[in-house]
């Protein structure tokens, strides 16, 4: 790794000033996604602003009432091995079980795991690319196993994170904070394609930090399922997973969020799903319509068309799940 | 300018506090700045998990946290848990078990253990496998680490240890704590990358970004100016012979006017870091100029391809005939021909390879690294350095792993050598994950058409094979592999007829070379397809076909060889029989919705030893005035447990308990020649040598006793380190007061041993004896198959070995799931993809996680000619296994993978082509 400087931000204002006036900085907590990168010559800060050493930032906070506030330095395995977290938002807990290996969910944070660069094997590797600022994607017509096969932009790289699909589903939102101030947004809307002068997976600003995520109490009889598909028994990134979350009432479902991971630059609602399910009672006619529906307008590109299938058969694995509970 | 920062942290329950640079990771401060070297580099990027220490008590991966990162909080080393003199009940544990091989992952295992029992004192099999699924492990298929984990939770509460057998001395077949291995369960053993010396110099490597290229020109002028570069060496600078290898010296240590490989080694810079070596490596100009680079055979044998090397591209073929085949196949009522395909493959050792050199007292030039071939070394050093033999000394550190990828690794060490002549300082050469993938010989990948006939009584009548291999440039081992190949070609069954070409073709690929089986996992997976067919195809049970062509005392082997008895084959099929109809029970249950179960055999043979070459090994023992023996026998230990094994020997032959023999296997100034650790030879040839040696040894302190004592040497022997009386139950002198006697007297208490077996010469039909004494075994593979996804589930394997005896069963064991492990792999998930396969995240070797239930069975029928009866394991235990999972699935889907790996893609392309 390249010579850097390394500062232990005291406060969150601390740590966002610092990222106003080092413009070659980057924000470390966990470490084990960005000094990957460092080593790989991807980035190379010249400042690296620690956020581990802000006092309660790394605080699991439940208010009784069935939401959940997560300081955004919280080690993975902490976040799995909250209580709330296993009782209340299981789908949750399931998807931290199956990300990366015990050593590495015990230093990475969440928010770290939401800020995320892709696997891309082009982007982590010595090729210029869409996401260092080059024009048009090697993927393409390269490499495209992973890639995805929706929300096609001008990079196919699909998000890698395992926890921003249960996040996504359970409705969860971020606190954001810089310079000027604090926001909070829903999940679902930090995450963005990469574009134009983005050249990112996320809103993120320069000078912006995840400070919290929250989730919301979920419904009353609110049940969900996540599944990941691997290719390897343990310690991988995702082919495909979904993550979804229903309740119902007289049998009917009410409110329907189904989060599809790994096959989109963002995690990727499966709105034609949801609608196919939403005020219908769940049948097993009804999975076949709405697993159907997920895989919509899919558009894979070259190795990647099992993931089309692979998709419909994960959200119809996910639904049946919940079909007698 | 770096920063230097202070940081403060409570290391192993000290207070520790130093200024680093902050672009550290907690790994390299621990190693480089605080001096421990427990936790160790096996790759950098947090895939393999050597790297384990513990953070208030978790677990963690250190190479990936920035120093930083623990400021005020515990870190916990393997040397804060446990001592040699008063080990952690894990560490005794892992002793105990036999979880130990080479090593190198063995702390991080341990610490990670550790904090599994701290939080969940009972857990599950599966609990423990999940724990350490982050931690790789080549060696041991992960079961005894688990038994380990498992043990170890019920030692921590206070149960008694397992008997070790460690005073005995009538330890053949027992399971004596292994020879260094609590060394490496506590952090002390050092490995390659741990050693160091003062005013020692670091050294890089410029390699050729090139698959084929002519060097116009090299300027080292503006790297000779960078800071802290002390010499920067090219081609010219080789004082001796600029080539290395087994059979042709032709693999250059540094490039020479052209490079034919990606990889391959241009320019050596030595410099006083790490850090101003590599920045220096940066500032050499090569200029290039591209030439045609070839892959595949096909292109490389046209007339107009390009030539690789100047004699053409064909580097080495084996011809192999017997009998009349286009007879035999006229004879045959079903014929079955295929072609067949194997990967690249890479050893994956854990330890990249590592050491330092120097120049010694005695003016030599000493390297010392890791290594499988200790004496070899010193001969292809002296010839570079232009040195007679005796100047050059090799010490082999501890070993993590080797799998052949560590025999005659010149390319490496020749570096080495190079620099600690040339400058007459200390250097050390460590390498990175990605140069070991980039650099390192690979298994060869396989093209075999197969053409096999039987009659309907199934009786194999015929067998014609081609085998095609693109090798790379350098010849390295291909003479051998390609022999060896073509010689078991047919596997274990007396085949009357066969005609048999294995050729290996010059390309600009990866260098092929040694890797555990050394062809015969290629060729065994062929041969093993093409009998289930037949079976299929005449309606014959897979195994009934096996024992109607199985090998037995009399048969011949290709080659025409008589086998002399025993010859167990047919024991490892009917060992194997009760599991298979078990097998085939459980394969007609109900399996789940798109999952089909199979069952498959495999079986094999192996010769032990080199093909047709010279394989002496020597051994010296002594029986010293502290009562101690101390062998000496070049055999490297690599983690595969040698010494262990030649103690045992020597330990039963003369009688004295198991925990007072050393041994020395590592120094070439100590220890003689024992050849290569390779052709799993080690327990046959070397342990025939100790045994020599040992009863040499003992006809001398019987007779020098005689003398002593006043009794005939007939009426004495050694029992448990004293000369006892016959059938007296007093112990008359303790060795050491007859040795410490003797030396007073100037008697030598000292013998030699060596032990060779004649082979013959293969003549050009391939006719002859090429190896002493064969192994045999068959694995049966329980498979599941998920139709729709082609994920292959392999959920238990059972192993019959006929290994004469074992010696040191548990490490056997272990060698054998490790080596199990491994065909799993070769079968369903390695691959080396050049230009790709980057890092241990790119090849896949399989993950605790990932390892299906073992069964071993032992078949132990003494060899005459054995140590003890023994024979050799090494290898065999990873051919069969491939073979034994295709064949089940196909038996699951009637799909016919000829391709290996049988990934998820090929399995569901084979059942769209044949299955059912």
């Amino acid at each position: 790794m390249r010579a850097f400087d390394y500062v232990d931000a005291t406060s969150v204002e601390d740590a966002t000033t610092f990222l106003q006036d080092e413009a070659d900085s980057a924000l470390i907590a966990g470490g084990t996604e960005l000094l990957v990168l460092m080593k790989n010559k991807v980035i190379n800060p010249r400042l690296l602003i620690n956020v581990k050493s802000i006092d309660g930032l790394h605080r699991i906070r439940a208010d009784g009432e069935g939401s959940l506030t997560i300081g955004s330095v919280a080690t993975i395995a902490e976040l799995g091995s909250d209580e709330v977290v296993q009782r209340s938002f299981p789908i949750l807990a399931d998807a931290i079980r199956v990300a990366a290996s015990p050593q590495l969910r015990n230093m990475a944070t969440v928010g770290g795991n939401l800020c995320q660069k892709p696997r891309c094997w082009y982007y982590r590797g010595s090729f210029d690319c869409f996401l260092k600022g080059a024009r048009g994607c090697h993927a393409l017509n390269g490499q495209n196993r992973g890639s995805g096969i929706f929300g096609r932009s001008e990079c196919y790289a699909v998000n890698p994170s395992d926890l921003a699909p249960p996040l996504v589903a359970l409705g969860a939102s971020v606190v954001i904070q810089s310079p000027q101030g604090r926001k909070q947004i829903s999940l679902a809307d930090f995450f963005t394609l990469p574009r134009g002068e983005l050249l990112n997976q996320t809103i993120l600003g320069r000078d912006e930090m995840v400070v919290e995520v929250r989730i919301p109490k979920q419904p009353h009889r609110s049940r969900g399922v996540f599944l990941k598909a691997m290719e390897r028994k343990t310690w991988s990134f995702a082919q495909a997973s979904v993550a979804m979350q229903l309740s119902r009432s007289d049998d009917r479902i009410e409110d329907v969020r189904i989060v599809l991971g790994a096959i989109a630059p963002i995690p990727w609602r499966a709105t034609a799903a949801e609608d196919a399910l939403r005020a219908r009672a769940l049948t097993r006619q009804l999975i076949e319509v709405a697993s159907a529906a997920a895989v919509e307008g899919a558009h894979p590109s070259g190795d990647n068309r099992y993931k089309v299938t692979l998709v419909r058969e994960l959200v119809k694995r996910g639904l049946s799940a919940l079909l007698n509970t | 300018m770096a920063y230097i920062r202070k940081i403060g942290f409570v290391l192993n329950d000290s207070p520790f506090s130093l200024g680093v640079e902050p672009n550290k990771t907690l790994l390299s401060v621990l190693r480089e700045d605080v001096g421990l070297t427990s936790a160790k580099d096996g790759c950098g990027h947090g895939d393999c998990g050597s790297c384990t220490v513990l953070i208030d008590g978790e677990p963690v991966k250190s190479c990936l946290v920035q120093v930083g990162k623990v400021e005020g909080k515990r870190v916990t080393t393997i040397e804060g848990i446990g001592t040699l003199g008063d080990p952690h009940p894990i560490q005794q544990a892992f002793v105990d078990v036999g979880a130990v091989q080479c090593g190198f992952c063995t702390p991080a295992m341990i610490l990670t253990a550790k904090a599994l029992l701290d939080k969940n004192p009972t857990p599950t099999r599966d609990e423990v496998a999940s724990a350490i699924s982050g931690n790789l492990c080549r060696c041991t298929g992960y079961k005894k680490i688990v038994d380990a984990v498992l043990h170890a939770a019920v030692l921590v509460k206070g149960a008694p240890r397992k008997e070790s057998h460690a005073q005995d001395s009538t330890v053949v077949g027992k399971s004596v704590p292994r020879l260094g291995a609590m060394e490496k369960a506590v952090g002390i053993a050092k490995y390659g990358a741990d050693l160091s010396m003062p005013g020692m110099l670091h050294l890089k490597v410029l390699r050729s970004p090139h698959h084929h290229a002519e060097i116009a020109s090299i300027d080292t002028s503006e790297a000779e100016k960078a800071p802290g570069v002390v010499a920067i060496f090219t081609a010219k600078d080789i004082p001796g012979q600029n080539g290395f290898g087994i059979f042709d010296k032709d693999e250059p240590v540094l490039a020479d006017g052209k490079v034919r490989r990606m990889g391959e080694a241009v320019a050596l810079v030595a410099a006083d870091t790490v850090k101003a070596a590599r920045r220096a490596v940066g500032k050499i100009r090569v200029e290039y100029r591209p030439l045609e680079a070839v892959f595949d055979v096909s292109t490389a044998l046209r007339e107009d391809a390009p030539r690789i090397r100047p004699q053409g591209n064909v580097c080495f073929t084996r011809r192999v005939v017997r009998g009349d085949v286009e007879k035999g196949f006229a004879q045959a009522d079903v014929v079955v021909e295929n072609t067949y395909n194997t990967p690249l493959g890479e050893h994956a050792y854990l330890e990249p390879d590592a050491g330092i050199a120097y120049i010694d007292e005695e003016d030599r030039v000493v390297v010392h690294a890791c290594s499988q071939s200790i004496h070899f070394d010193t001969r292809e050093i002296a010839a570079i350095l232009g040195l007679d033999v005796a100047k050059v000394r090799f010490i082999q550190a501890t070993t993590g792993g080797g799998f052949g990828g560590k025999i005659v690794n010149v390319g490496f060490s020749g570096l080495l050598a190079l620099a600690a002549h040339k400058l007459r300082r200390p250097v050390k050469l460590v390498t990175t994950r990605d140069e070991v993938f980039l650099t390192t010989v690979k298994r060869h990948p396989f093209e075999m058409r197969y053409k096999t006939g039987a009659t309907k009584e199934g009786k194999i009548v015929a067998c014609e094979v081609r085998i095609l291999s693109a090798k790379g440039p350098y010849t390295v081992y291909a003479n051998g592999v390609m022999t060896r190949a073509a010689t078991q070609a047919v596997g274990p069954y007396d085949c009357p007829n066969v005609k048999i070409e294995a050729t290996a073709v010059f390309t600009n690929g990866p260098t092929c070379g040694a890797m555990r089986g050394f062809g015969s996992p290629q060729v065994t997976f062929a041969m093993e397809s093409q009998m289930d067919q037949i079976a299929a195809r005449l309606g014959i049970d897979p195994l009934e076909l096996r024992m109607r062509n199985a090998m037995a005392p009399g048969s011949r082997v290709a080659t025409g060889q008589v086998l002399q008895a025993p010859v167990p084959f047919r024991d490892t099929l009917l060992a194997v029989r009760e599991h298979y109809q078990e097998a085939l029970a459980w394969a007609q249950q109900e399996s789940g919705e798109h999952v089909r179960r199979g069952v498959g055999l495999g079986s094999m043979l192996f010769g032990i030893g080199k093909t047709s070459l010279n394989n002496r090994s020597q051994a010296t023992i002594s029986l010293l005035q502290n009562g101690r023996v101390l062998v000496l026998c070049g055999a490297s230990d690599v983690g595969q447990g040698s010494d262990t094994v030649l103690a045992q020997i020597a330990a039963a032959e003369l009688g004295v308990p198991y925990n007072s023999v050393d041994i020395n296997s590592t120094d070439t100034a100590i220890a003689p020649d024992a050849d290569y650790t390779c052709a799993s030879r080690q327990t046959y040839y070397s342990g025939n040598a100790v045994r020599t040696a040992a009863r040499a040894l003992k006809e001398k302190i019987l007779s020098a006793s005689s003398e002593l004592l006043g009794r005939s040497s007939e009426s004495l022997i050694i029992d448990r380190g004293h000369i006892v009386v016959k059938g007296s139950a007093d112990k008359a002198m303790p060795l050491g007061e007859l040795a410490r006697i003797c030396a007073k007297e100037g008697i030598p208490l000292a013998a030699d041993g060596s032990y060779e077996r004649a082979t013959t010469r293969l003549d050009e039909n391939g006719q002859g004896d090429p190896y002493p004494v064969y192994v045999f075994g068959t694995h049966l593979a329980m498979v599941e198959v998920n139709t729709k996804s082609g994920d292959v589930q392999v959920k238990h394997i059972v192993c019959t070995h006929d290994v004469g005896k074992a010696v040191y069963p548990v490490g056997l064991e272990g060698q054998i799931e490790g080596g199990v492990a491994m065909g799993i792999g070769f079968a369903l998930t390695e691959e080396y993809v050049p230009d790709k396969t980057r890092n241990l995240r790119d090849y896949r070797i399989l993950r605790s996680t990932e390892m299906p239930e073992i069964t071993t069975i032992f078949v132990e029928i003494p060899e005459p000619q054995g140590p003890q009866g023994a024979k050799g394991a090494g290898e065999s235990s990873s051919l069969p296994t491939a073979a034994a999972i295709v064949n089940a699935i196909a038996n699951a889907t009637g799909a016919r993978v000829l391709e290996l790996p049988a990934t998820p893609k090929r399995v569901l392309l084979a059942t769209r082509n044949n299955g059912r």
